[in-house]
């Protein structure tokens, strides 16, 4: 199966749900470990409380499977300027993500990366992108806080 | 004489009353949009620092936030430190802040069992402390607070009525509010049994109740304060007080679209 065990735990994502959560990832997901897939989108369901791909996957026996990846609510990611379309059926995508705690084909994904090798985000992996913001800051009200 | 300062007086007198009644009708304008500091509104030029690092986190947390954030010495933190630093903080004063019952309830609970993931409306409290944008529309009587998706919408009765007596519990609750200066007061009860915060693990019982002041911040109007305090015997051993800020965004629009339940092989 084209699944690896990629990273483990980082604080800051075990204590922050996506952006604008609904529900907390934890509910169906191992926030402790993160796996990459990847495959062909079936379907995205640009809906609430949470985004959803599914798509194919071919496994390392060569049999397709059917996985499903939750990501932010959709009414954030609109406002990151997604839309209903962002992913079509038989786009090619790699998906990272936290798997399911049950132990099915289920990841609460962190990023989405496109054929062409775009990281379109969309999951949880926008903490990465909370956190720039939040150190530059961060850096500006410590350089001026003593004058 | 006696009569100019008789006049006087009463002049006095009744410009004083016609202040404070204007004062109590409606100091504030809090029509429109609000958010929290979620990333799309990150940026926002009214928050300050502290409002940067907001979270959904008590008044006791906040006074640790400013120690971390103006005490030079803590300055080998980062930005994901003081969120991890914050959030225990939190954890750690309700799970202090809990009755027996309070505890037990909130480790029988299992994140999978979230009403919201089978898409059932929030109750009113965790409808307060939720993150998405809310928003006012103030009436003479009334103030309708309007939120997205999974939320409820509310009605705080403005019009000087008490709470009713025996009144019917709900989701929702029963809420009625008033002008202290320059923050609205909001105070609800007769609410059901309900998942108060999923990420604080706090859940009330029927005979809670709640406070809500919105405070326009006097260093810049377009940010407001919000602090919630939940009185409840039965889940807590004292109130507890989450703050969380919010800025005015008119450029965003509420998205209530609809939710749909995960179904099927997952």
């Amino acid at each position: 199966m084209k699944v690896k065990i990629l990273i483990s735990i980082c604080g800051a994502l075990l204590m922050t749900p996506p952006a604008s959560s609904h529900h907390n990832f934890a509910a169906h997901y191992q926030l402790e470990e993160t796996v990459e897939i990847s495959g062909v989108v079936s379907e995205f369901r640009f809906v609430n409380p949470h985004a959803r791909v599914y798509l194919d996957v071919r496994n390392e026996e060569g049999e397709l499977e059917s996985w499903m990846a939750e990501g932010d609510a959709s009414v954030a990611l609109r406002r990151s300027g997604w839309a209903a379309d962002e992913l079509k059926a038989g786009d090619r995508i790699e998906i990272v993500g936290h798997p399911s705690r049950a132990g099915s084909n289920m990841l609460g994904w962190k990023s989405i990366t496109l054929a062409d090798g775009t990281n379109i985000g969309g999951g949880d992996g926008r903490l990465e992108e909370r956190l720039r913001i939040l150190e530059e800051s961060l850096a500006r009200f410590r350089q001026q806080r003593g004058r | 004489m006696r009569v100019l300062a008789g006049t006087t007086l009463i002049g006095c007198f009744l410009l004083h009353v016609t202040l404070s009644h204007a004062q109590d009708t409606q100091p504030v304008d809090l029509s429109g949009v609000w958010s929290t500091n979620s990333l799309d509104t990150l940026e926002n030029p009214a928050w300050n620092i502290e409002g940067q690092f907001s979270c959904r986190c008590t008044t006791e947390t906040y006074e640790y936030l400013r120690s971390l954030l103006y005490d030079p010495s803590n300055d080998y933190m980062s930005a994901q430190e003081i969120i991890e630093t914050l959030a225990a903080h939190t954890l750690q004063i309700i799970a202090d802040r809990l009755t027996v019952t309070g505890r037990e309830v909130g480790s029988a609970f299992d994140l999978a069992d979230d009403p919201a993931i089978q898409c059932e409306r929030f109750g009113v409290f965790r409808t307060i402390l939720h993150s998405d944008p809310i928003e006012f529309e103030v009436y003479d009587d009334r103030i309708i607070i309007l939120g997205e998706d999974l939320t409820v919408d509310r009605t705080i009765y403005m019009d000087g009525r008490g709470h009713p007596d025996g009144g019917q519990k709900s989701a929702a609750g029963h809420s009625i509010g008033w002008y202290e200066g320059r923050t609205l007061v909001v105070e609800t009860v007769d609410v059901t049994p309900n998942l108060a915060d999923d990420q604080l693990a706090i859940h009330n019982s029927d005979r809670a109740r709640s406070i809500e002041r919105y405070t326009v911040s006097s260093d810049d109007e377009r940010r407001l304060e919000v602090k919630f305090t939940l009185y409840d015997p039965v889940m807590l051993r004292q109130p507890l007080t989450i703050e969380r800020p919010r800025v005015l965004t008119p450029d965003v629009e509420l998205d209530r679209s609809p939710c749909e339940v995960i179904s099927g092989q997952f």
